[in-house]
């Protein structure tokens, strides 16, 4: 499956906002498209869709949100993608999950087709997608992280770049509490992976 | 952190016999593991028996393949530690 084919007839939802969340508490200085650290909306003119757009597009059943709504929602201060099909949620995407145009179109490809119907409708109202994520935009977690210069003579063996740990979500502890990726945050944590518990090693 | 496949319930029993200071992780869907390199597809029954050293900022420093030297691999993990840290985790 072509993902770039499938792409157009999606509406991906972006929302962006890593600029204008930073100050807590905030409304001043809404995302404009300015602040926004990705070239990417929805409609090839940059101008969120009119009420009858959404209209239309909700009557074939795609949920749509206006770049105004999203860029107002300060919990949300990563780059994120929802891709919604039939009003459902079909992926979304963590934090720091989106970090390239290939990601993006990976997930895309895992996505089924649209109706017909809900393809024409999109095609009509003229939503091409176009993607062009500013890679150099450091997300949120990033941001005042500096790419350590390590000392030699480590008895590690230096990982390349450092990457992001990714987000998890069914990880538990001995007593059944969830444990997430802010749990590895705060203080540096050694981790060690074993076959078995009760096993020697 | 440790981390395994086991269920908590075992990671429990392994913890409290061994009185670690520190929390035992079922990483059922293999997330973690998958990530580090501690399996190499999610049907792994096992996880490999390998070490990550983590910033405050979660981003994975260092990693210790294939752990053979149980004895005198910790020193070393703590060794590196206070070079990066300036003190142990």
């Amino acid at each position: 499956m072509d993902c770039r084919k499938i792409l157009p007839t999606f509406l991906l939802l972006y929302f962006a906002s890593s600029i204008s969340c930073t100050t807590a508490g905030s409304n001043e200085g809404a995302a404009t498209d300015s602040s926004l650290p990705v070239d990417m909306l929805l409609t090839d003119s940059n101008i969120p869709m009119d009420a009858q757009e959404r209209v239309s597009l909700d009557s074939v059943g795609i949920e749509t949100v206006s770049m105004d709504s999203a860029t107002d929602n300060k919990d949300i201060t990563d780059n994120h993608f929802d891709i919604m099909d039939v009003g459902v949620p079909l992926m979304d995407t963590g934090i720091g999950d989106v970090d390239s145009v290939e990601t993006v179109l990976d997930m895309v490809a895992e996505i089924p087709d649209m109706s017909d119907a809900q393809s024409d409708m999109v095609e009509d109202l003229g939503m091409q997608v176009d993607i062009a994520l500013d890679t150099s935009v450091e997300t949120p977690e990033d941001m005042g992280w500096v790419k350590p210069e390590l000392p030699e003579g480590l008895n590690g063996n230096v990982v390349a770049d450092f990457p992001a740990v990714v987000e998890f979500a069914g990880v538990v502890n001995s007593d059944g509490l969830t444990r997430t990726l802010a749990d590895l945050k705060g203080k540096p944590t050694v981790l060690w992976f074993y076959p078995a518990a009760s096993t020697s090693g | 952190m440790g981390a395994s496949f086991d269920p908590p319930q075992a990671n429990k029993k392994f913890k409290d016999n061994n009185n670690f200071q520190y929390e035992l992780w079922t990483d059922g869907k293999k997330e973690l593991a998958l990530f580090f390199g501690a399996a190499k597809n999610p049907t792994q029954f096992f996880a490999d028996r390998i070490t990550v050293v983590i910033d405050a900022q979660g981003h994975w420093l260092l990693s210790y393949k294939v752990v053979s030297d149980l004895a005198g691999h910790p020193k070393k993990v703590l060794a590196d530690c206070q070079k990066l840290f300036g003190a142990t985790p």
